[in-house]
């Protein structure tokens, strides 16, 4: 009985001091589980020049890098009102506590000159303005001319060092521009920069033309067109301005994409009411078979190392979403939801796959995981279809299109971003169908 | 009468026969005749793929547009700081006034303590003592209970002050600032606990909304990043928010990201200085974070 009490004592005691000893040795430890998803205070100063054409050329870059940053949806533009240091004073070095004074967390401040060469020279800084620390500094020496991409350049700097992923500004846009009425539609390839800068037409209309897309290299375009009564893949230079045809097949050939080497293009080949998947060495123009299936496998996307194949088939009996591996696998059914999936494509990123789906008489643009979980609708409407990756993987661009007879029943360009809370129109001169995004430019 | 009878008796006959017979067709078109029409089956995706009339193709019109040469970009490094006057010192570390308290009531006369008692002196049992009973009695043994309460409160005892050397011996906590209440061990450290949960949520109550987290970043739910600051006695920071794991900053983008974001929204003016207890500045004066945007961001 006794040994019994001292070992409770005993026991009690040890309590207590490993108690304690947790208790007082201890720093205050925080978990900080909970934070805010909201765009981050920036401030934008137009950059400084000296001279008529280098103080221009400064407000301009300025203001191509403000429309990105504020575009993205992760950055909150700062009314340039509120600026209280003299743009001059900011050439050596801001004073932080007036940015901190109007909330800025990061400052973009730059200057522009024009050489005596004709170049122009530009040179930005972003500052971390709670840190008082040079986040990242860059010169460029350039044509004039260039003051855009320069803007998208900068723009591009800036979002891969705040958010550590590579930016999309510096890119474009390939998309099927219509014009007309629905008897006599005009269908025609347009390019023009993510911003809807530089806009131009690469083809005339002559010809009805859909679902272009990039090469890795972004100098060429591979799309459909009509030759003859006959849908035919072609593969457009944009620096020549040449075209050629892909393959003379006896059945129609569509939906064509490039592999993530540029090599070859992925497509479907119909032949005999039968649709599959095939592969076209560019090189050696050897053709090979992904599917054999009677039903209509179509609308191929390549995974980012170009193992695998996301296509959309109709072999289980409704249009649904399969994956394979490029060696012979077999195809693998990743979406289970309601209705119908078309269109998917793979992100650069690798993680997701986005598609079109169609439910209840509506279209959405969403995107799930590759092994078909996580499944999330980004946008919905009566039409909304032919989603494409921003070279990130974090942005989509997608048109829609109200009910007919409605004002706007036009087709449009929009993007979102994964959140699926920042949806802009990207405004084009016509209605636009079809978008391609590019890779970063070379 | 017999006039008028016939020519109605013929007209309406004549009515009758053109409702039956019909008005002559004085203009009708010769009747169709059947022609073979030779007709292509088609699927149904055909049709849709050819509803749109295509045109002759023609060469495409538009000339190349010849681009400038893409810029090049080259690093500029930070401007020098400018000489400036050197960083105001710290707010001197002033102890927190003591709390009013309420004055002492008129202690009652100290009884004069009683003598310590002598030790029992561990000796071999006594033999029985035959003196008188006059004799002053010896002080009684204590029972061997309170011999071990007392061996394990020594034990306590030093392993109270082992604590404290422990304490003096790490590099990073203030020797002199760490000082525990001289109270009951059990009680301090539950009170103490309390205490440490109250101030944790309340850091992170004025936290949470200067913690913007990056959004998009890959691989966000593995990502826990450690800070660390030391705080004035008024909240403010005393010196820049160090991270625990600097060296992944260079070499993970990710980590990078949210250790910044993380590092701002302790130095974010809306959320400095921290409103925290002055009487329980000992607790707080040095604060680790682990920051878990993916529990944040639900992922």
């Amino acid at each position: 009985m006794k040994r019994n009490r001292q070992h409770l004592i005993a026991s009690l005691a040890f309590c207590v001091i490993v108690a304690l000893s947790f208790g007082a040795s201890a720093e205050l430890q925080v978990d900080m589980k909970q934070g805010k998803i909201e765009p981050l205070p920036v401030a934008v100063v137009d950059f400084f020049g000296t001279g008529t054409d280098a103080e221009r050329l400064g407000r301009d870059v300025a203001s191509v890098i403000a429309a990105d940053l504020e575009r993205s949806g992760l950055f909150r533009l700062i009314d340039p009102k509120a600026f209280i240091q003299e743009r001059e004073s900011l050439r050596l070095r801001p004073e932080f506590s007036t940015w901190r004074q109007i909330n800025a967390q990061a400052l973009v401040v730059g200057t522009a000159e024009v050489r005596p060469s004709g170049q122009l020279r530009v040179e930005f800084r972003l500052w971390d303005v709670f840190g008082g620390t040079q986040l990242v500094g860059l010169r460029s020496d350039t044509q004039p001319s260039n003051w855009r991409r320069i803007g998208h350049i900068i723009a591009d700097a800036i979002y891969k060092r705040i958010t550590g992923e590579n930016g999309y500004f510096d890119t474009r846009v390939v998309y099927v521009a219509e014009s007309g009425p629905a008897s006599r539609r005009i269908k025609r390839l347009a390019i023009m920069d993510q911003d809807g800068a530089n806009h131009r037409y690469l083809t005339n209309g002559d010809e009805l033309v859909l679902t272009p897309r990039f090469s890795p290299t972004a100098q060429e375009i591979t799309y459909l067109a009509y030759n003859k009564g006959q849908p035919r893949v072609y593969i457009y230079n944009i620096d020549t301005g040449q075209r050629e045809m892909l393959g003379n097949f006896p059945g129609m050939t569509f939906a064509p994409r490039f592999s993530p080497d540029g090599n070859s293009v992925i497509m479907s080949i119909a032949e005999d009411g039968n649709s599959d998947i095939y592969t076209m060495d560019l090189r050696t123009r050897r053709v090979n078979r992904l599917t054999n299936h009677p039903s209509i496998d179509t609308s191929p996307s390549y995974s980012p190392d170009g193992k695998q194949v996301v296509f959309n088939s109709d072999r289980g009996g409704r249009q649904q979403i399969y994956v394979m591996t490029v060696d012979s696998g077999a195809p693998r059914r990743i979406s289970f939801g309601k209705g119908r999936y078309a269109t998917p494509v793979w992100s650069p990123r690798g993680d997701l796959i986005a598609f079109t789906k169609m439910t209840n008489g509506k279209f959405g643009i969403g995107v799930m995981r590759p092994d078909g979980e996580g499944e999330r609708i980004l946008a919905e409407g009566f039409l909304v279809e032919s989603p494409t990756w921003s070279p990130n993987g974090r942005v989509l661009i997608f048109f829609r299109q109200e009910r007919a007879g409605k004002a706007g029943s036009q087709p449009h360009l929009f993007s979102i971003d994964l959140t699926g809370y920042n949806e802009r129109e990207i405004v084009t001169p016509t209605p636009a169908s079809y978008p391609a995004w590019s890779p970063p430019k070379p | 009468m017999r006039q008028a009878f016939v020519y109605s008796a013929a007209l309406h006959i004549a009515v009758i026969a053109v409702v039956y017979f019909g008005v002559p067709a004085l203009f009708s078109t010769p009747p169709i005749k059947d022609v073979p029409v030779t007709v292509d089956l088609v699927s149904l995706e055909d049709i849709v793929k050819l509803q749109r009339l295509p045109k002759p193709s023609r060469p495409i019109p538009q000339p190349p547009v010849k681009l400038p040469p893409p810029p090049k970009l080259s690093t500029i490094p930070e401007p020098p700081q400018p000489v400036a006057a050197p960083e105001p010192p710290p707010p001197p570390l002033v102890k927190p006034k003591p709390e009013p308290k309420p004055k002492p009531k008129p202690k009652p006369k100290e009884k004069p303590k009683p003598k310590a008692k002598p030790k029992p002196e561990v000796k071999v049992a006594p033999k029985p003592s035959v003196e008188p009973s006059r004799s002053v009695p010896k002080p009684k043994p204590k029972p061997e209970k309170l011999d071990s309460m007392q061996a394990l409160l020594k034990d306590l005892a030093k392993r109270k002050e082992e604590l404290a050397r422990r304490q003096m011996l790490q590099p990073k906590t203030d020797t002199a600032a760490k000082v525990v209440a001289p109270r009951p061990f059990a009680l301090a450290a539950i009170s103490q606990q309390v205490q440490d949960q109250k101030l944790t949520a309340m850091v992170k109550e004025q936290l949470k909304r200067c913690w913007s987290i990056p959004g998009g970043v890959v691989d966000v739910h593995e990502i826990k990043v450690g800070v660390q600051i030391r705080l004035n006695i008024d909240g403010t920071l005393r010196g820049p928010p160090r991270v625990a794991d600097a060296a992944r900053m260079k070499t993970d983008r990710s980590f990078r990201v949210i250790a910044e974001s993380a590092v701002r929204a302790l130095q974010n003016p809306g959320c400095q200085p921290l409103k925290l207890p002055y009487d329980q500045y000992e607790r707080w004066k040095d604060i680790t974070f682990t920051f878990d945007p993916g529990e944040a961001l639900g992922q």
